[in-house]
């Protein structure tokens, strides 16, 4: 079992007992999970289980940036599908979403065909590891208003995307089984 | 600090929800309600006369309805809108709000007054917020003492 604490900003590899991360100096001073109160099993739930728990999978597009925003655009229509990973040489470069599409694109370009992924996506996302405690995700999604989370691998491959909605489902259906 | 469960059952829609609310009348020009969406980096406008709500419009209905396709932008709003969209009262626990959100997988819900009027609108985004600091920094900003929170969500 590993020791190695990753920062939950930036997903850095910091060392135990590091004060802040080497990457992006978030204090890395409060890291531990508390233990929830007794008899508060959602609370409970949310600060020890893992983002993986919430995850299907069936939500996972990637784009490369070099792609037309109307091929996305295309993509949602016919999949209902709100968000895409936008990856290059295997890396994790950006994220496009239906806030990205309403903020930079409708009404504002005739051709959708000679717009690339790269000039409307929302750069460097940040992301969550399958195995952080799904606290992180909503923390994530709270301090930036994203409804959409990408969740990575340690070695940056995709795993899916976590939708705020999947977090809601989960806190749902824990209210009612407890 | 209450248990998660007796929270959300207990806390009241009007405690968590914030004052904003981006609306515009039925007749607008779809073009103009995108428009305003982008001005106020919303990802919803009510659809209104008055205070009397006739639907939504959403982030998801710009994709779906109009992102490359052959419509009239000038077209009112109401083309494009869900209709009679499904309200909540202020006075409805989060919880309630919770279920349905994720039952009809709605990201925004109008709240209407005893009188049917359009008075907030509860967006999921809002919900998340309430929920991360419900266990205020615990995950970031431990207290000395991990047991040591504030025994009210308002910290007393």
């Amino acid at each position: 079992m590993s020791t190695d604490v990753k920062c939950p900003f930036c997903g850095a590899d910091t060392l135990p007992g590091d004060e802040r991360c080497p990457r992006c100096f978030h204090s890395m001073m409060v890291r531990e999970i508390p233990h929830a109160r007794k008899g508060d099993a959602i609370h409970q739930a949310l600060l020890s289980r893992p983002v993986s728990d919430l995850l299907t999978g069936a939500d996972l597009l990637v784009c490369d940036p070099e792609d037309a925003v109307q091929k996305v655009v295309e993509i949602f229509q016919k999949e209902k599908k709100g968000c895409v990973l936008v990856y290059k040489n295997k890396k994790l470069v950006g994220i496009l979403s239906n806030r990205d599409l309403v903020l930079r694109v409708a009404g504002r370009f005739d051709d959708l065909s000679k717009i690339k992924v790269a000039e409307v996506m929302t750069p460097d996302p940040g992301f969550v590891h399958p195995e952080d405690p799904i606290a992180f995700a909503v923390n994530k999604m709270a301090m930036g208003g994203y409804r959409h989370v990408p969740v990575l691998r340690e070695d940056g491959t995709p795993v899916s995307i976590l939708l705020i909605m999947d977090v809601l489902r989960y806190l749902s259906q824990s209210k009612k089984s407890y | 600090m209450p248990s998660t469960e007796k929270l959300l059952k207990e806390k009241k829609i009007s405690e968590v929800v914030n004052a904003r609310l981006i609306h515009t009348p039925s007749s607008t020009p779809v073009k103009n309600a995108v428009e305003l969406m982008r001005r106020e980096s919303s990802a919803y406008v009510v659809v209104a006369d008055g205070k009397k709500i006739s639907g939504m419009f959403t982030e998801t209905d710009v994709i779906q309805k109009l992102l490359g396709r052959k419509v009239d932008w000038n077209a009112p709003i109401r083309d494009f809108m869900t209709k009679s969209p499904t309200v909540l009262h202020p006075g409805d626990s989060v919880g309630k709000a919770i279920d349905l959100m994720v039952e009809k997988m709605f990201y925004h819900v109008p709240l209407v007054d005893e009188r049917g009027e359009l008075v907030r609108i509860l967006s999921v985004r809002t919900l998340i917020r309430f929920l991360a600091e419900f266990y205020p920094g615990e995950v970031y900003n431990l207290p000395p003492d991990p047991h040591q929170v504030a025994d009210t969500a308002e910290g007393g």
